[in-house]
């Protein structure tokens, strides 16, 4: 994989070129390698790297960008030249501000070696232990294992240069018994801190936990959120869809916190940072103009205390910048990518057992927001409901639908989890998130008679690639 | 092996500035292997000698890997290996297009949008992508093929007190877009309607809500777009039936056995897919597996009948042959099944006949939202904007509509289909699937239609 280096030379190279002009330069680098595994066995297989750079040309306050991964010195001339051309004809930008100068960063340690040196055949021999366990149940499992290396670098013409790698390790696996299903993920930046059999483990346990499980009615009830489940929701309230703590967003009244800097607007038990220095995130020292990234306190016991700037958003709200520029210009904010739920003092199972009646949720599944400006989001529960009665799991719940406004839930929240988890939302994006317990959650819609009978041939009938494999037709 | 050349621009103008003015361009190539019965993929950008030896014995190295832990061999269904060469049709190549013609009509656009006192945002796109596949593979096959693909469109969002409402044109997520050159953009006529969206977002702030109740919903194009997408496409994608997806995406209720018996849907559905459709996305001569394009049904008057299918694949439901849905995002992905384009067939219905013939109900347009269930049965979807239907009239304007049913139960309902004047091919261009993920695009052309008794209006609390 290319060195921060061989980074350096290249933005060299396009600075050179660029000459008197004033240029950008963004160097992205991968080697991914996922595993990917179903009716235990591995179906799909695969390895990729590619480096590219993103050449953003300056005239005046007009700007034009050329993206390409062709780095001999003949196609960076082209893509620079036809980037100065592009801007030429540009409508000038008021709002463009010049090139940061050289800055200064906080080291962050995301890169292991051994993640970004994993091979074909180690991530085949963890998914093989973790069928293995599977198999033991008669469960079918179906799963990936992933490792990446990432190595990204921002230069400019008035001599900034930064770069900073990072690594990247996941391993989830959804079990299918009787029916029923369990599911369980483990991420780390250290490929030697993902176990997948713990994790095949797990989700074992929570498929067997699920088999002949029963209905309950829509309504509001008291949930005990796994860390998945938290890590979803919180997403969408940052991550996407909602923009809450993206200050543009705020400034343009589209946030759900337009307007409440300073005020409270989640429970006093929630607390949530934009931390890119958070040991179990694979974050990164600065952001896509250079600018060093800050930790911000974004939720600090419900109150919202900050948001997070790019140089743009930050001259016009007289403050600075908190590192989270994307590619510029970006007339749509700067927006959060390490978010971090601050950890109460409760575990899962202390949460259940002080329970009288309520729902404990794995995760959730096609997650989305409905309403914005009210936080309404809706999704799925999957791979493990149950129903909580004094205390006790009593027994599997099959899946429902939530609607469900954020603010509300995370103003109702009871109990906060103390152990921090890396976790994944539906739609990409990692978190660190803790469990909950969150009174009045509203289940909008129960599965029924349509949903059993249409599911019912899935128990009997249902063909795994392996029988095709044996059968090859179907008669 | 698919040696892929990619290029594409994007153009965007937000509150009066450019927002985006880039092109891009990346080139590589992915070998797909079986070796001991087994796959694997590899993907490198170093088109050399060295560079493209290294990728394949990479391959080789990951197929072991993956034979460690199989079941079975891989085999393939039979297709005769094709050497050809196919081109996208397209009347202007949108890259000859001068970038300030682009940029003049996104900006006369964003002065209409932005002239609404309560629009907070105006955002208005386009963009454009080529891609020249070479394809071989060692059973002789060589192809040769030339996409394009252009979009255009806009969202406003209105803000005050607190609501915040966003109206788009042609569609949502980004516009419309067709496998055509740049004479879709005059097509679309965007400056056209530019007045009536913003005056619609505005207009949404003051809206009632969608009551919550028991309604005859008619649902226009875009968003019978993505239902069909979300309810039919990813359902009957013959790999997420066989479990290849449980992990993330989930599984589908669409299992084998019921081909030919399921009721999907009343008499009047049927859904066909279809890779040669003029200006679909997923059109294209051959699919990324050497399969030559095909047209079929997946639902003929309302049963299942068919799957999208790869090559591995498509024997276990006995079809000798694959129906060559079978696409990469990128030189940097696996080949897997992806949905096709795939249509909603039109009927025979005027679409102010069919709104007259409706009592009570609501007219839905644009998708804003979407979730469903991992087995593609239990869905919720927003919309934009809705209008109340009293007595075969349309009525005062709804905010936040939403509707959630149950897939067979919903499509059963379906009575009234507009016929082929209002049918018209929709691009969805974000269709995410895998792991790792891709990003792919296909077409889903549909006429508005009725649908009888569905929940509408789901509120919190």
């Amino acid at each position: 994989m290319i060195t921060a280096a061989g980074a350096r030379s290249i933005c060299r190279k396009v600075m050179q070129i660029a000459g008197k002009r004033k240029a950008e330069v963004i160097l992205s680098a991968e080697e991914t390698g996922l595993t990917r595994f179903a009716n235990n066995a591995i179906h799909q297989n695969v390895t990729q790297s590619d480096v590219s750079v993103s050449i953003r040309a300056i005239l005046g306050k007009k700007t034009a960008r050329t993206n390409t991964n062709r780095l001999d010195r003949g196609s960076l001339e082209e893509a620079v030249e036809r980037a100065f051309e592009v801007a030429t004809i540009q409508e000038p930008n008021p709002e463009l501000l010049p090139l940061p100068s050289a800055q200064k960063y906080r080291r962050v340690r995301s890169y292991f070696g051994g993640t970004a040196r994993s091979t074909p055949a180690e991530r085949a021999a963890a998914v093989k232990g973790a069928v293995g366990i599977c198999k033991k149940q008669g469960a079918s499992a179906a799963g990936a294992f992933s490792t990446e290396a990432n190595l990204l670098a921002v230069g400019n013409t008035r001599g900034l240069f930064a770069a900073g790698r990072s690594t990247l390790s996941s391993f989830s696996v959804t079990v299918e018994l009787d029916g029923a299903a369990g599911w369980a993920q483990e991420m780390a930046t250290d490929v030697s801190e993902v176990d997948s059999r713990s994790a095949a483990g797990r989700a074992v346990a929570k498929a067997l936990a699920s088999r002949k499980p029963k209905g309950v009615e829509p309504g509001e009830y008291e949930v005990i959120l796994e860390p998945a489940a938290v890590g979803d929701l919180v997403l969408m309230l940052g991550y996407y869809y909602a923009d809450a703590f993206n200050a543009m967003a705020y400034m343009e009244r589209r946030s759900p916190f337009s307007g409440k800097l300073g005020k409270r607007v989640l429970g006093r038990n929630f607390s949530l940072t934009e931390d890119p220095f958070h040991g179990l995130l694979p974050g990164r020292g600065f952001d896509l103009e250079g600018m060093p990234r800050k930790r911000v306190g974004l939720i600090e016991k419900g109150v919202l205390r900050a948001l997070v700037h790019d140089r743009v958003t930050a001259k016009k709200m007289k403050t600075r910048s908190t590192g989270h520029a994307g590619p510029q210009p970006a007339p749509s904010g700067a927006n959060v990518s390490s978010l971090v739920v601050s950890p109460g003092g409760a575990t899962v199972e202390g949460m259940v057992g002080r329970s009288k009646r309520g729902i404990l949720v794995t995760h959730f599944h096609y997650t989305n927001m409905v309403d914005v400006s009210k936080l309404i989001a809706t999704g799925m529960t999957r791979d493990g409901t149950f129903l909580v009665e004094n205390g006790r799991i009593i027994g599997p719940l099959r899946n429902m639908r939530f609607t469900q406004s954020l603010s509300e839930a995370f103003s109702n929240i009871v109990e906060v989890g103390k152990e921090q988890v890396l976790c994944e939302g539906f739609f990409g994006g990692g978190v660190v998130a803790t469990g909950m317990r969150i009174k009045d959650f509203t289940f909008s819609m129960k599965r029924n008679s349509e949903e059993v009978r249409a599911c019912r041939s899935l128990r009997t009938g249902r063909l795994g690639l392996q029988r095709s494999r044996a059968q090859r037709t179907l008669k | 092996m698919r040696v892929v050349e990619l290029t594409s621009q994007s153009l965007s103008v937000r509150n009066g500035k450019i927002a985006q003015c880039s092109w891009s361009e990346s080139v590589g190539f992915g070998v797909r292997v079986i070796v001991d019965g087994a796959w694997g993929f590899s993907a490198g950008a170093k088109l050399t000698k060295g560079g493209i030896e290294k990728t394949t014995r990479r391959a080789v190295e990951v197929a072991r890997a993956s034979a460690s832990l199989k079941c079975g061999s891989v085999t393939l269904a039979a297709e005769a290996p094709h050497q050809d060469t196919w081109v996208a049709p397209q009347i202007v190549d949108p890259f000859s297009v001068p970038v300030e013609e682009k940029l003049q009509l996104l900006f006369s656009v964003d002065k209409v949008l932005r002239k609404g006192k309560k629009v907070a945002v105006a955002g208005s796109r386009m963009g454009f992508r080529r891609e020249k596949i070479l394809f071989a593979n060692s059973e002789g096959a060589l192809i040769r093929q030339v996409l394009v693909r252009s979009g255009a469109g806009y969202t406003v969002t209105a803000s005050s007190g607190g609501e915040i409402q966003d109206r788009s044109y042609p569609c949502s997520f980004g516009g419309q877009h067709s496998a055509m050159g740049y004479e879709l953009i005059g097509g679309l006529a965007l400056l056209e309607n530019a007045e009536r969206i913003r005056d619609e977002a505005e207009a949404l702030l003051r809206a009632a809500g969608c009551p919550s109740a028991e309604k005859d919903v008619i649902i226009d194009g875009p968003q019978l777009a993505l239902q069909i997408h979300e309810s039919c496409g990813h359902p009957s994608e013959l790999d997420r039936v066989l479990g290849m997806e449980a992990n993330f995406a989930g599984t589908s209720f669409m299992t084998p056995e019921k081909m030919g018996k399921l009721r999907y849907g009343s008499r009047l559905v049927n859904l066909v897919a279809d890779t040669t459709l003029p200006t679909g996305l997923a059109t294209r001569g051959f699919d990324d597996e050497g399969v030559a394009a095909q047209r079929w049904h997946i639902v003929k008057d309302g049963i299942l009948v068919g799957y999208q299918t790869s090559r591995e694949v498509a024997p276990v439901v006995g079809e000798k042959r694959s129906r060559g849905c079978a696409r990469a995002d990128g030189w940097w992905s696996v080949p897997m099944i992806r949905i096709t384009n795939l249509s909603f067939m039109p009927g025979d219905w005027e679409l102010e006949e069919l709104i007259g013939d409706t009592k009570d109900g609501v007219l839905l347009s644009n998708n804003r939202s979407w979730s469903i269930d991992q087995r593609r049965l239990n869905f919720q979807f927003g919309t934009e904007i809705g209008w109340e239907i009293k007595k075969g009239k349309v009525g005062r304007m709804l905010k936040n509509p939403t509707y959630q049913g149950i897939t067979p139960k919903f499509w059963a309902s379906c009575d009234a289909i507009c016929n082929e004047r209002h049918w018209k091919p929709w691009g969805v261009v974000n269709c995410g699937k895998g792991q790792p993920m891709q990003v792919s695009a296909m077409t889903h052309g549909t006429s508005p239609a009725r649908f009888r008794k569905v929940t509408v209006g789901v509120q919190n609390k």
